[in-house]
This record gives C-alpha cells, sequence and structure tokens, in this order.
C-alpha cells in the first residue's frame, strides 16, 4: 500500500518540515472552520492586529472556542500518537494501541464516577486523568509480579483490569439517571472536544508536553525494546527500566489525552503504523513523523465532526470510521 | 581476555538445569556446545549472559566476577548472536547494526555519525555493505544472521555467544557464517556457539563441551570428547566418526550416526 519509504536521513529530515510546514498551515486554516461563519480577513486582523480589529463575537469566538478547542485536537492526535507508538515498541507488536494496558477504559470509569456524582466538568477531567494512571499502575504491578513473560502478564493484566473497568462503566450506566447523567456519560464516552475550554486544555497540556519528551528522549532505547528483553540485555540496556519509564510516559500522555477528549479511538494506533511505513522503524525518525502526523490528523477529523452537519459528530466516531477500512486495507495488502 | 567457568549452575525458577559446569578459554578460542535437546545448551548461554540468574559458581572474565558487572559494561564484554527469528518492525541492516554501539553511547543519547560509521565498518567485514539500506526483516535466514554477527562485532566485545547459528541454513550460508566465525576468532576473540551437528566441532573448534541432561560429560580438544563411545552415551544411537580425505589432500573428520 505505502510504496513510498524514506530511509534517507537528508529526505526524512525534509518531510519533518514539511509536516511541520502542514501541521502550521492547518493549524491556522481551522480558526475559519465551524458553524459561525468568521472571514479569512477576519482571522488575519484577528492574528495580525490583535484582538480589537474585529468585532467583539469573532473575537470571543476565536479565543475562546476555535484556539483552545484546534489545540486541544493537536495535542490529543500528538500525543495519543506518540504514546501509541511507545506502546507497540515496548510491547514489540506494532498492532498494539495506548490503551492496551487500559488507560481509556480507567479514565472512561473515572469521568462516568465524576459524572454520576454531579461534580463539576473540571473534577470530571481530574478524575478520568486519576483513574486512567490507577489502572495501569495496578495493571503494571501485577504484570511485574509475573516470575517469567514480563510483557505477557503485563497486557493480561491490562486486558483484564480494562474489561473490570468496562463493566463497572456498564454498571454505573444502568444505574444512571436517564434523563441527564446517561446521556452526559455516554457522550463522553463517545469522545468530543465540544465542551473543552482554555482551563481544560491547559489542565492536559502540560502531562502530554513532559510525557513526550521523556519518550522522544528514550527514543534509540525504544529501539532496543522491539527486540526483545534477551536482545535488549545483551545490547546493554535494562529493558524493564526502560520499558517502566515508557509505560509511565506514555500513561502519562494518553491519560491527559482522555480525559481532555474522551475515548478517541485509532489514531494512537494507525498514525504510528502510518508513519512507519512512510520512514520506517527507528524511533529518531518515527516518532517526530507520527506526532506530527498524528496532530493533523485529529485536528481535520476534528473539523469535520464540527461541520460535516449541524449536529455534532462525535469525534471519536468518526476516527472509528475512519480507521476501521483503513486497518482493513493493512490487513489484507500486509506484506511479509 | 580469558574467561573461566567454575561449577556454575543455575535454572528457571526452583527447577535447576544445569550443573556443576567449568571449563577456561583463550582469546581464539572456539568453543562448540553439543548436547541432545533439552540438555541444557541454551541455558548454559543464558547463564553466561546473565539472562537468568545462576543458583552457584562463578563466570570470571580475566579473574573478575560477572556478577558485579553492570548491563553496560557485561555488554561490552560480552556480545550475543541469536537465532534470528523474524522482528516486525521494518529497521534497515544499518540501523539494526548500530543498534550494537548502544553499550558505548550514553543513556539519553543517540548515536553519533562515527558510531554509524563503526557499523559501516563491521558490515563491510561480514561483507555485506552492499545490504546496508535494506530492510532487516525482507533479508533471507543466512543474510539476517550476517547482519546479527555485524552487530555483535561493532559492539567490540571480547567474546561472541552464539546460539545454534547454522541451524536453519543451507550449506553455502552454513559455510559464509562459519568464515565468519574464523576471522573473528583470529582477531582474538572467543567465540562459544551451540550446536546440533556433531561433525562442526572437528571442521572450526579448538574446544568441544559435551552436555548430557545438564550435567557435562566433557570439556577440552574435540577429538578427546567427542568419540564413538562419548556421543553414543550421549545421543542413545550408535555413532561413528571417520577419517576421510577431500580433493585438496586435508584429512577431515565427519561424524555419522549408524543406520
Amino acid at each position: 500500500m505505502i510504496k513510498l519509504t524514506i530511509q534517507d536521513k537528508n529526505n526524512s529530515s525534509w518531510l519533518i518540515l514539511f509536516l511541520l510546514f502542514t501541521s502550521i498551515i492547518i493549524l491556522f486554516g481551522s480558526l475559519a472552520v465551524g458553524f459561525y461563519e468568521i472571514s479569512i480577513n477576519d482571522i488575519l486582523c484577528f492574528l495580525f492586529r490583535g484582538e480589537t480589529a474585529v468585532n467583539d463575537e469573532v473575537s470571543n469566538i476565536i479565543r475562546n472556542i476555535r484556539i483552545p478547542r484546534i489545540i486541544a485536537a493537536y495535542i490529543i492526535g500528538a500525543g495519543l500518537s506518540i504514546s501509541g507508538a511507545a506502546y507497540q515498541g515496548m510491547f514489540k507488536n506494532p498492532l498494539v494501541s495506548p490503551d492496551i494496558l487500559g488507560v481509556s477504559t480507567g479514565a472512561g470509569l473515572g469521568a462516568a464516577l465524576a459524572i454520576t456524582l454531579r461534580l463539576p466538568y473540571f473534577m470530571v477531567q481530574i478524575n478520568a486523568f486519576v483513574f486512567g494512571i490507577l489502572v495501569v499502575s495496578l495493571a503494571y504491578f501485577i504484570g511485574t509480579r509475573a516470575k517469567f513473560g514480563h510483557e505477557i502478564s503485563l497486557i493480561l493484566a491490562g486486558t483484564m483490569l480494562g474489561s473490570l473497568a468496562s463493566s463497572l462503566i456498564t454498571v454505573l450506566k444502568y444505574l444512571a439517571d436517564p434523563n441527564d447523567i446517561l446521556p452526559a456519560i455516554t457522550f463522553w464516552l463517545m469522545g468530543s472536544l465540544s465542551k473543552v475550554n482554555a482551563s481544560s486544555v491547559s489542565f492536559s497540556l502540560v502531562p502530554i508536553a513532559v510525557g513526550s519528551i521523556l519518550i522522544y528522549s528514550l527514543r534509540w532505547r525504544l529501539n532496543l525494546l522491539t527486540l526483545g528483553d534477551e536482545e535488549a540485555e545483551a545490547l546493554g540496556i535494562d529493558p524493564k527500566k526502560i520499558r517502566l519509564l515508557a509505560v509511565t510516559a506514555a500513561t502519562v500522555i494518553s491519560s491527559a489525552a482522555v480525559c481532555l477528549g474522551g475515548l478517541i479511538g485509532w489514531v494512537g494506533l494507525m498514525i504510528p503504523h502510518l508513519s512507519r511505513g512512510i520512514v520506517g522503524a527507528d524511533y529518531r525518525r518515527m516518532l517526530p513523523t507520527a506526532a506530527l502526523m498524528g496532530g493533523s490528523f485529529l485536528l481535520l477529523m476534528d473539523n469535520l465532526a464540527r461541520s460535516l452537519s449541524i449536529m455534532e459528530i462525535p469525534l471519536g466516531v468518526l476516527t472509528a470510521v475512519m480507521g476501521a477500512p483503513f486497518f482493513i486495507m493493512l490487513i489484507i495488502k500486509r506484506e511479509r | 581476555m580469558y574467561l573461566q567457568v567454575i561449577d556454575l549452575m543455575g535454572g528457571y525458577g526452583k527447577r535447576t538445569v544445569l550443573y556443576g559446569i567449568s571449563f577456561g578459554l583463550n582469546p581464539g578460542d572456539i568453543l562448540c556446545v553439543l548436547g541432545p535437546n533439552g540438555s541444557g545448551k541454551t541455558t548454559l548461554l543464558k547463564l553466561l549472559l546473565r539472562f537468568i540468574p545462576k543458583t552457584n559458581g562463578q563466570v570470571l572474565l580475566e579473574g573478575k566476577d560477572t556478577i558485579i558487572m553492570n548491563r553496560t559494561s557485561l555488554a561490552k564484554s560480552f556480545a550475543y548472536i541469536p537465532q534470528s527469528d523474524r522482528i516486525l518492525f521494518p529497521y534497515t541492516v544499518l540501523e539494526m547494526v548500530t543498534l550494537g554501539r548502544t553499550c558505548h553511547i550514553g543513556q539519553w543519547k543517540t548515536p553519533s555519525k562515527e558510531d554509524v560509521d563503526i557499523a559501516y565498518q563491521a558490515l563491510k567485514k561480514v561483507r555485506i555493505a552492499h545490504m546496508a539500506d535494506r530492510i532487516y526483516t525482507k533479508l533471507s535466514g543466512g543474510e539476517r544472521q550476517l547482519v546479527l554477527i555485524a552487530r555483535a562485532l561493532c559492539q567490540n566485545a571480547g567474546i561472541l555467544i552464539m546460539d545454534e547459528p547454522t541451524s536453519s541454513l543451507d550449506f553455502a550460508n552454513q559455510q559464509l557464517i562459519m568464515n565468519a566465525v574464523d576471522t573473528s576468532a583470529k582477531e582474538g576473540r572467543i567465540i562459544i556457539l551451540t550446536t546440533h551437528s556433531p561433525s562442526q566441532p572437528f571442521t572450526i573448534a579448538t574446544k568441544a563441551l559435551l552436555l548430557s541432561k545438564g550435567r557435562m560429560v566433557g570439556f577440552g580438544d574435540p577429538y578427546s570428547v567427542l568419540t564413538n563411545q562419548s556421543l553414543e552415551d550421549v545421543y542413545g544411537i550408535p555413532m561413528d566418526i571417520l577419517s576421510i580425505t577431500d580433493r585438496n589432500q586435508n584429512c577431515r573428520t565427519v561424524c555419522l550416526p549408524i543406520h
């Protein structure tokens, strides 16, 4: 499928520059997308001559609605791609997604719990973040109890806790008030950026940034984890230590991403895969490529989500609709 | 570099698989470890590389116990060449070989241009520099094995440990690998390899170690360790060790099971 492969280092630096340029264009272009029509002229005035150059309504929409939402979409896409890439490497499996250790369902449970208790929106976000990390920590703790088969025990523990969390969510939904709580939980779980505001973006921005920097600085050693623990040890690293660092960083990222936008699937699986197809497996090139592609992709998807119809389409549904055919194609065209 | 193993014992969890292994090797030695399936060949390699903890005994490198070394310094002395099972990530050959430089690179650093040069030189040494940009996962078994040898060479370790390096290769590729092994030993390295071919020790090894049910049956010169009797005892079938003369009038020793 992807015949274009760029293994040459110089070429891939050009590609990364190109993707950066594209990202910037998409970021600014997205300011014009939305239910309320804002002209390109107004946007340029807002950007270059300040808020006072346009009328209050326009500047309010740009500053308080569009900019937070655009940043949210971009950092969620980039963050999920980075954390997906890291998870795939440390579990030696290119088909692993960021919620392999139960981070998404854990966060979902935290959010559902907070919504049931009628806590304010920012508490829903904090609760989701904490529960996501809690579930993965528990999975990690259980996984490392096992004497052999470190990775497989981790995945089993994660899968088990994930399904436990999702059945607890079902219980909460079953008991929830069908007039307001149930739709709120359901909508949150679908994944949407419609409730994003400046403060919720800044809450998630820090963990996503810190986690991404940590994973990026592990980029060479993540390559070794893909070879398996014994080979990694023989090449001179402690795979358990590197994996612990990477799991921590990747979990913080995906938990922060999920608590900002709800359950948005496929991005963390699809984008790293795609970027591996273009620049090869080496994390030194693959990570920045995946981050830029993931950010742009999710932002474009969110633009579609809020402009395709009068009623907003849940972002998670849209990425799944895009992701499923992509994956089917991947399975059919898979090379040896 | 002198490697000495004294009374080594170990296994998996509480199950001991290997008992009382003792031997010593000098630079230039090639040791063939021989024994039936389940006799503990791979376990011995795993103990030497510290993939599994030993329960007794010592592995001494120039008189120093390797138990006190950390992973990085262990990797500077011991390089491991696994059986080339397929990984799922499409690294290029050069990237794969450069991974061998990791123990010489700082914790948060990435390989320098010099590291890549060293990796490229290692590829040249095993005569596959022309494959540098090919995708590792798409190579044949023999080519992959050569890449892994190049990776071990640029790790710059004094001891190469190979797990059945020729087991799934055709004749020509086996010869190619054995030439690379021979060259590496002549440069002053110690090579330890496991094998299922009882003739192999006679062609390349300076030392042989015969294992049976986790215990050492013999260690030393291949001709004294591998005899009709010892092989028959260990494998349970009658074996003949034959001396033949090849077309260059060289005397060769081969080992054949008897029908």
